[in-house]
C-alpha cells in the first residue's frame, strides 16, 4: 500500500467531498468495464472474443479521458482524446441516439483496423459526455488479407480509411453509411456483430451514466469527472517531484525501412527532462519517418508514451486525462513518430508504439534507479501481426483471421520477467486457442512450446518465447507485419537483448525460408509447414552473477542448454541421469567460469545489436539497488485474485 | 430415536454442524473451531458437541475446503502430465493474459505441474475428431518410465482435440496405469471435462490430478473416524455447482469439489428465501476479507461454466456464478497520495485484525468504522469472547479524519458508504446486467458484517426487502442440508443449427442419459428422487461465451429445433437488447448437458407461531449515527434472541445477536416472521432515500 501522506496539493482541491468523490471515480472505471465485458459477450471472431482486441471510454463533452475499462489495450485509449476532439471540430451538431465510426489514424487514432464507434450522452438537452467503443476489425480492406501491409508506401495502399460518419442516428443503423463500409471490407457479416456490439457498449454507458446524473444531479457529476482528473494529475506530480531533476536519455532501433533500398535500421530517442514536478519528453531526436509502413502518427506517440508512464506508475490507472495534461510530449511533424499522411501505419504498433513504450520505460526507470528501482524493466516481446486469410475448402466461404503471439516479458531490477507474456502495452488481451483456430480457419496447429535459450540474459533473465507452429490444409495467404527479429528487446544493467522474432516456412526441409517480419501475400499451399517463434524478454544484471540454482532450474526445464548455461552464465552442469532428472553442478569449474566471465567484463553476443549500450551504461547493477522494498504496483496486485 | 440430517461445513477458522430432526422439524446449529491440517477431528467435536448418536443420522452431507486450499498452498501430489507432442507449454503459456493493464509487477500464479514432468507422445486427432496422427504408445510408456523415475504420484493427460475423440486418452490411461502399477493415479482432460480450448481444459485436469491424492486421503480417514465413531451410511460431498456427489464419487474428481463453500451459502440464502417467501433472492455475504454476491432466479442459482482458483489457473465445472470482492470487516481505509479516501484492497482480516481488536494493525477498517459509529457493542461482539477497544478505533478514524480534513463520523460513515457502493456495483452486474430486474428480489444477508451493510445496498438498487436468517453464520451448513446430489454430464456439438444432425444430438444426449441412469444408480438414489435433467449450450456462431438452455426433453425434430433458436434469440435480446439477424450469425449449439440428480427432500421448518412483541427483547439504547440525520441519534438496541415471530419494530434500531448485528436505518420497518427470519422493509414510504450511490470495482481481477 502507498504510505498515506498528505496529498501535496491539498483535499480542498476536490470539488465533491472525498466520498462522492471515490464513489464516482470507482463507479466510472466500473460502468467501462461493464460495457468491456458486453463487448466480449457478444462480438464475433477469435480475435475479439477470445483475444479481446478491443476498449471502451468515457470521454468530457470536450474530449478529455475520464476513465476506460480495466482490461482494455492501451493503444487504443491513449488516442481517445485525438478522437474526440477531431469529431468536434468536423460535426457540430450532435443529437441523442447518433453514432459516430471513424478510423481515420491521422486525425484521431492508431492504424485503420481500429475501428470506433462513438455515442454523444446528452442530459437535459446538453451534452454530457461521448462514449468510445473500439474494436480492433479483422479486416477493412486494401490489397492485403488483413489489411496489414508491409509493402505499401502510401496509407492508400493500406485499407478503407474514415472520418467520423453518422453510422446511427436515433439508435437506427444509416444504411447507406453501412453499406459503404461493407462493400470495401473483407467477410463484412461478420463485422455486423461488432457494429451491434459497439454501440450496444456506447447504450450502456450512457444508461449507466444517466443512471447516475439522476442519484447525484448533473453539477456532481461533472464535477465528479474533473475531480477524477486532478486526483490522478496530483498523484502523478506527486510521484515526479520524487524523482530526481535532470535529464534521462534513451533509445532502441527498429529492424528496418522496408521502404528504402538499404533497409536502415530506425532510431527512437528520447529525452526527458524532468524539472520538479514537470515532466517533458521530447521525441525530436528520432529519425525521419520511414517509407514503409513502421511509424505513427501523433495520436499513437502519445498513446505509447502513456503506456511506458502507466507501466511506470501503475497505481494510477486508470488511465485519464489528468495524466495526459501532466506530461509535455514534444515531436517533430515527418519523424518516424509523427508521421504525416500518406505515410502507411498500419504496422504502428509492432513498430513505433513497442519501441516508444519501451523507451519511455527507460527513461522512467533511470530517474527510479534511486527512488524505487522496482519499477525497473528491460523491454518485453514485441508485437508481430499475422494475418491469414483466402477461401476455407471445406465451406467455400472467405476467412481472415488476425492474430500475434506472446512471448517474454522484461526482467526487473528485482526477478525474471515471466514467458509466455502477452506484449507489455495489451496485457488484457489473450492469444486464441488452436483448438478454436482450427475449427475457423483451414490449419493444424503443431505447437505450443517455449523458444528454448530465446531469453534475455542477466542476473534476472527476460522470460522465453514461444512457438506457435501450423501446417496448411489449404491455400492461405500469409502477411505478416512484425520487429524485432534483428534487434531485441534490450537488457539493462548488462543484461542481455531477447531472442529474435522469427517466421520459418517448412523448417528443416529443402524449401526451408526464413518469411522474416515483413511478408507479403506468401503463398501457403496445402501441407506447408509455418512456425512461428517469438522474443524472449530483455536481461538484467549480469549473468554470471545469476543464482547457479536459477539456471539448474531452467535446465532442467529445458528451457536453457547447457551450452548457453555453461557460455553466457558460467555454470558448469552435468547431466547425470535426465530421464530421473539428475544433474550436477561443477562448483569448481563454475567459480572458474564465471571468473573468465567477469574478468572479461561484459556480455556479449554475435550480433550488431546484442546488448543495448545505453542501457549498459545508464543502469547499475542489481547488486546497488536497493530492491528489497514493496512497491505500491505489488501491492496494488494484492486485491486481484 | 431422532432421525437426523447432517450437514457439516468445514472452514478455514470455524467447522459449522446444521442438523436437521425430520420429524420435530427443528435445526439443531453447533459452532466449533476447525482443526487444519486434517480437519477432521473438528467434524468429530461438532458432532459431540451437538449431542448426536451416529445410529441418529440418517444421511451425512459436508462440504470442505480442503481442495481449495491445497492448491492455494500448492500442497498437492506430486503431478506428471502427458501431452500431444509440440504442446508442452499450454499449461503454462495459459491465455497470457494479466487482471491489470499497467502492472508489469504482476506474477501469474506457477502451474501445478512443472515443465520438467510435462512430457509429450505423438498422436493427433483434428477438430472434427478425426485421427491425423496413431497414438504412439512406446511415447507413453517412455513417458511413464521417467515419470516412475522421478516418483511421480499423479499422472494428468491432456491431448489437442480429445474432447471429439478421446480414444487416445484413454489408450494412454491404460498403459499409464499398467506401467506405472498400484497405486497411481492417472486422470484424462476427456474424461474429466470434455470441452473445447486446450488450455482450459488442460488447467482443469491438471487441478484434477494434483487433488486426486490429497482427496482420497482425505475422505479414507474421514471415513474411518466416521466408521470407528459408529456412522455406517453415506457420506456426501458438495461440489462447485452446488450440489454434492458420494464421498466414492469425489475420489475422481475433486477439482469438482473445489469451491464448494460459497456454493453451500447460496443454497442456503435459497432456502431462507424460500421460508420467507422469496423465489427470487440475491445472496449477500460478507465476512472479515470478502463479500460474496450471488443471484437466485425462481429457486435457481445462476450457475457459470468456469471458475477460477486463480487468475491463470481456470476450473472448467460449472459454479455458481458468485461475484467476490475484497470488501469485509478487516478491509483498511487509508488515503492515497491525491487526496482520496480508498477502501480496500488491503484488509487486516482476522489476524492483526481491525485497529479495535489491538492486535497491532493501527490503521481504521471498515469494523472500526461501524464501531466508531454506535453500530457494534463492544461487550457482545463475536459473542463478547474478544477484548474489544473502542478507544482505538477512535484513534484509527481520527487520524484518517486529520488527513482528509473531514470530521472523524464523516470519515467513517464515508468508508462505508465508499464500501457500499463497490458492493452496489457488484450486485448491479449480477442483476441489471445479466437482464433482471433487482425489485422482483429479495437481498438474504449473511456473515458478521453482512447485515450491517444489507439494507444501504438494497435501497441503492431498489430491492424491496432484506432478509436476515436467525443465525446468517451458519448459513452455508444449512444450504448443505438442502442440495440435491448432482452429476454434470456434457457432450461436445459444435455444429451450427442449419447443419445440425438433429438425430446424433439425439443420440448423444441418449448416451449422455444412461450414463446420468447408471450413475443414479450406483449413488443409491430410489426411483422415485431422481430427475435428469436436459440442457444445451447455445451462442451466435461466431461467440466464446454461450447461454445454457434447459430443455423439456431431447429434440425430437426440426419443431424442437426451431423452438429452441427462438428460446434463443429471445433470451438474447432480453439480456442484451437486440438480435443479430439471420443472415448475419446462426445459433450454434456447443454442448449437450445432462444433469443427473438426486433429490433432496426438503427442509420444512418449524413455524414460530408465538406472538411476540419487540419490547420484550429491548436491551437498552444507545447513541448511534445514521447518514439520514447526520448525526448520532439515540437507538433502541435489541437482543436477536428475545425477538420472537411477529415481533415488529421501526427503525432506527440495532438487533444484536452472537454471530452478527443487524442494523436497521431509520426509514426501513423490520418484522420477525414464523420461521424467525428479520424480513427488513427498506423503506417504508416507498421513496428511494437520497444519493448514496452505487458504484464501482469490477468482478475480482
Amino acid at each position: 500500500m502507498e504510505t498515506a501522506t498528505a496529498p501535496s496539493s491539498g483535499v480542498g482541491d476536490l470539488r465533491n467531498d472525498p466520498i462522492t468523490f471515490e464513489v464516482l471515480r470507482n463507479a466510472f472505471k466500473s460502468i467501462c468495464n461493464e460495457a468491456s465485458a458486453l463487448i466480449e459477450r457478444v462480438s464475433y471472431a477469435p480475435t475479439i472474443t477470445e483475444g479481446h482486441d478491443y476498449s471502451v471510454s468515457i470521454l468530457t463533452p470536450d474530449g478529455r479521458l475520464v476513465s476506460h475499462g480495466q482490461r482494455d489495450q492501451a493503444p487504443h485509449m491513449g488516442t481517445f482524446e485525438a478522437s474526440v476532439q477531431n469529431l468536434i471540430r468536423e460535426v457540430t451538431e450532435f443529437a441523442p441516439g447518433d453514432a459516430f465510426i471513424y478510423n481515420d489514424p491521422y486525425t484521431g487514432g492508431t492504424h485503420q483496423n481500429d475501428v470506433k464507434i462513438i455515442r454523444p450522452i446528452f442530459w437535459s438537452g446538453e451534452l454530457f459526455a461521448f462514449a468510445i467503443a473500439l474494436c480492433h476489425w479483422p479486416d477493412v480492406g486494401g490489397p492485403m488479407h488483413g489489411t496489414f501491409n508491409p509493402r505499401a508506401t502510401e496509407c492508400y495502399a493500406e485499407g478503407l480509411r474514415m472520418p467520423p460518419l453518422k453510422l446511427y442516428e436515433n439508435d437506427e443503423p444509416v444504411k447507406p453509411i453501412w453499406d459503404l463500409v461493407s462493400m470495401n471490407i473483407r467477410v463484412p457479416k461478420e463485422r455486423v456483430a461488432e457494429m451491434h456490439a459497439q454501440h450496444r457498449a456506447g447504450v450502456l454507458v450512457e444508461e449507466r451514466l444517466l443512471g447516475y446524473v439522476e442519484k447525484f444531479g448533473e453539477d456532481v457529476m461533472r464535477d465528479g469527472f474533473e475531480d477524477t482528473m486532478d486526483h490522478s494529475e496530483r498523484r502523478f506530480r506527486e510521484w515526479v517531484s520524487r524523482l530526481p531533476d535532470g535529464e534521462y536519455e534513451f533509445e532502441d532501433w527498429g529492424d528496418r525501412d522496408l521502404g528504402k533500398e538499404d533497409e536502415p535500421p530506425i532510431r527512437v530517442h528520447c529525452k526527458m527532462t524532468i524539472d520538479g514536478n514537470q515532466v517533458t519528453v521530447d521525441w525530436t531526436g528520432c529519425d525521419p519517418a520511414p517509407v514503409a509502413s513502421w511509424g505513427f502518427a501523433r495520436p499513437a506517440l502519445q498513446s505509447a508514451t502513456y503506456d511506458g508512464t502507466m507501466h511506470c506508475f501503475p497505481e494510477l490507472a486508470p488511465l485519464n486525462h489528468g495524466v495526459v495534461r501532466a506530461i509535455n510530449i514534444v515531436s517533430k511533424p515527418g519523424t518516424c513518430v509523427d508521421v504525416q499522411e500518406p505515410t502507411p501505419v498500419t504496422g504502428y504498433c509492432s513498430g513505433a508504439y513497442e519501441k516508444v513504450d519501451a523507451v519511455t520505460m527507460a527513461c522512467w526507470g533511470q530517474a527510479l534507479q534511486d527512488v524505487d528501482p522496482r519499477r525497473i524493466h528491460a523491454a518485453t516481446v514485441n508485437l508481430q501481426n499475422f494475418c491469414t486469410g483466402g477461401i476455407h475448402p471445406k465451406t467455400g466461404a472467405g476467412f481472415v483471421s488476425y492474430m500475434w503471439l506472446e512471448g517474454g516479458q522484461g526482467a526487473r531490477a528485482y526477478a525474471d520477467g515471466n514467458s509466455f507474456y502477452m506484449m507489455i502495452f495489451i496485457g488484457g488481451a489473450s492469444n486464441q486457442p488452436n483448438e478454436t483456430l482450427e475449427r475457423w480457419y483451414p490449419m493444424v496447429y503443431t505447437s505450443t512450446e517455449a523458444v528454448v535459450d530465446s531469453c534475455g540474459d542477466g542476473e534476472y533473465r527476460g522470460g522465453f518465447g514461444i512457438w506457435r507452429s501450423f501446417r496448411a490444409t489449404g491455400d492461405t495467404e500469409l502477411v505478416v507485419l512484425g520487429d524485432r527479429e534483428r534487434v531485441g528487446p534490450f537488457g539493462l544493467a548488462g543484461g542481455t537483448n531477447g531472442g529474435p522474432n522469427m517466421v520459418i516456412l517448412n523448417p528443416g526441409t529443402d524449401q526451408e525460408e526464413n518469411l522474416g517480419m515483413f511478408t507479403t501475400k506468401a503463398k501457403l499451399k496445402k501441407g506447408d509447414q509455418l512456425e512461428f517463434g517469438s522474443n524472449g524478454g530483455g536481461g538484467f544484471g549480469l549473468p554470471w552473477e545469476r543464482k547457479v540454482e536459477s539456471v539448474l532450474d531452467d535446465v532442467m526445464d529445458e528451457l536453457l542448454s547447457l551450452e548457453k548455461a555453461r557460455e553466457t552464465y558460467g555454470v558448469a552442469i552435468t547431466e547425470v541421469d535426465a530421464d530421473a532428472l539428475v544433474y550436477e553442478v561443477d562448483e569448481q569449474e563454475t567459480q572458474r567460469l564465471r571468473g573468465e566471465l567477469a574478468e572479461d567484463g561484459r556480455p556479449r553476443g554475435t550480433g550488431p545489436f546484442e546488448v543495448n549500450e545505453l542501457g549498459e551504461k545508464l543502469f547499475r547493477d542489481p547488486g546497488e539497488l536497493d530492491t528489497r522494498g514493496g512497491t505500491p504496483a505489488a501491492a496494488a496486485t494484492k486485491g486481484h485474485g | 430415536m431422532r432421525k437426523l440430517r447432517a450437514a457439516v461445513d468445514i472452514g478455514g477458522t470455524f467447522t459449522d454442524l446444521v442438523a436437521y430432526d425430520e420429524d420435530g422439524q427443528e435445526l439443531i446449529t453447533v459452532k466449533t473451531p476447525s482443526t487444519p491440517p486434517t480437519f477432521i477431528e473438528g467434524v468429530m467435536n461438532a458432532l459431540e458437541k451437538a449431542q448426536i448418536k451416529p445410529e441418529e443420522i440418517v444421511t451425512f452431507k459436508h462440504g470442505s475446503t480442503i481442495s481449495t486450499n491445497a492448491i492455494i498452498e500448492r500442497r498437492g501430489a506430486n503431478t506428471g502430465m502427458v501431452t500431444t507432442k509440440g504442446f508442452r507449454d499450454v499449461l503454462a503459456a495459459g491465455r497470457a493474459n494479466r487482471p491489470d493493464l499497467f502492472n508489469s509487477n504482476w506474477d501469474p500464479s506457477p502451474p501445478l505441474v512443472p515443465r520438467r514432468h510435462i512430457l509429450e507422445a505423438r498422436e493427433r486427432v483434428d477438430y472434427e475428431g478425426n485421427v491425423l496422427e496413431e497414438l504412439n504408445e512406446d511415447d507413453v510408456r517412455e513417458a511413464a518410465r521417467k515419470l516412475k523415475l522421478r516418483d511421480i504420484e499423479s499422472v494428468a493427460v491432456a491431448y489437442i482435440n480429445s474432447f471429439m475423440r478421446p480414444d487416445h486418452e484413454r489408450r494412454t490411461k491404460e498403459i499409464l496405469l499398467e506401467e506405472l502399477g498400484e497405486g497411481a493415479y492417472v486422470t484424462t482432460s476427456s474424461e474429466v471435462l470434455p470441452e473445447i480450448r486446450e488450455f482450459e481444459r488442460t488447467s482443469t485436469v491438471a487441478a484434477n490430478a494434483y487433488l486426486m491424492p490429497v482427496m482420497e486421503r482425505y475422505i479414507d480417514s474421514l471415513l474411518d473416524s466416521l466408521r470407528e465413531w459408529g456412522y455406517q451410511g453415506e457420506v456426501y460431498v458438495t461440489h462447485s455447482g452446488g450440489g454434492v456427489v458420494t464421498a466414492r464419487a469425489a475420489r475422481s474428481v475433486p477439482a469438482r469439489i473445489c469451491h464448494s463453500g460459497p456454493a453451500g451459502g447460496v443454497v442456503g440464502g435459497l432456502l431462507v428465501g424460500k421460508h420467507a417467501g422469496f423465489d427470487n433472492v440475491i445472496t449477500f455475504d460478507m465476512g472479515g476479507t470478502s463479500a460474496d454476491l450471488a443471484l437466485v432466479n425462481e429457486g435457481e442459482p445462476t450457475l457459470a461454466p468456469e471458475w477460477r482458483v486463480d487468475w491463470n489457473i481456470p476450473i472448467l465445472f460449472p459454479a455458481i456464478d458468485l461475484v467476490a470482492i475484497g470488501a469485509g470487516g478487516g478491509t483498511i481505509a487509508w488515503v492515497d497520495t491525491g487526496g482520496s479516501l480508498r477502501a480496500g484492497p488491503q484488509s487486516a482480516g482476522a489476524d492483526p485484525g481491525p485497529a479495535c481488536f489491538g492486535n497491532g494493525n493501527e490503521e481504521p477498517t471498515i469494523t472500526d468504522a461501524h464501531l466508531y459509529l454506535g453500530r457494534l457493542n463492544p461487550e457482545t461482539y463475536l459473542g463478547g469472547d474478544l477484548e474489544i477497544r473502542p478507544d482505538l478505533a477512535e484513534q484509527a478514524i481520527e487520524r484518517l479524519a486529520d488527513q482528509l480534513g473531514l470530521s472523524a463520523p464523516q470519515t467513517a460513515s464515508g468508508i462505508l458508504r465508499i464500501a457500499n457502493a463497490n458492493m452496489t456495483s457488484a450486485t448491479h452486474l449480477i442483476s441489471v446486467e445479466r437482464g433482471y430486474d433487482p425489485r422482483d428480489f429479495a437481498l438474504v444477508a449473511g456473515g458478521g458484517a453482512g447485515p450491517l451493510h444489507a439494507v444501504e445496498i438494497a435501497r441503492d438498487l431498489r430491492i424491496p426487502q432484506v432478509i436476515v436468517p436467525p443465525t446468517p453464520g451458519v448459513t452455508s451448513a444449512l444450504g448443505i442440508l438442502q442440495v440435491d446430489l448432482r452429476h454434470d454430464l456434457l457432450a461436445p456439438v459444435l455444429q451450427q443449427v442449419k447443419d445440425l444432425d438433429v438425430e446424433a444430438l439425439a443420440q448423444s444426449f441418449d448416451h449422455l442419459t444412461a450414463e446420468a441412469t447408471e450413475i443414479l444408480e450406483a449413488e443409491d438414489i430410489p426411483d422415485d428422487r431422481r430427475s435428469i435433467e436436459l440442457s444445451v449450450d447455445a451462442r451466435y456462431y461466431g461467440q466464446t461465451p454461450y447461454m445454457n438452455l434447459k430443455l423439456e426433453s431431447a429434440l425430437a425434430g426440426q419443431a424442437d429445433l426451431d423452438a429452441l433458436v427462438a428460446q434463443y434469440r429471445e433470451r438474447y435480446e432480453s439480456e442484451f437488447g437486440y438480435q443479430l439477424p439471420e443472415e448475419v450469425a446462426t445459433v450454434e449449439i456447443v454442448n449437450a448437458r445432462v444433469a443427473a440428480i438426486g433429490l433432496t427432500e426438503d427442509v420444512a421448518l418449524k413455524e414460530d407461531l408465538e406472538g411476540a412483541s419487540a419490547d420484550d427483547a429491548r436491551a437498552g439504547e444507545r447513541p448511534v449515527y445514521f447518514d439520514e440525520t447526520e448525526d448520532f441519534t439515540d437507538t433502541p438496541i435489541y437482543d436477536r434472541a428475545k425477538l420472537g415471530a411477529s415481533a415488529e419494530l421501526e427503525g432506527p434500531a440495532v438487533i444484536e445477536q452472537t454471530d452478527t448485528t443487524v442494523l436497521v436505518p431509520p426509514g426501513a420497518t423490520a418484522k420477525v416472521d414464523r420461521f424467525d427470519n428479520i424480513v427488513i422493509a427498506v423503506s417504508a414510504s416507498g421513496t428511494a432515500p437520497e444519493a448514496k450511490a452505487p458504484a464501482a470495482a469490477a468482478k475480482g481481477g
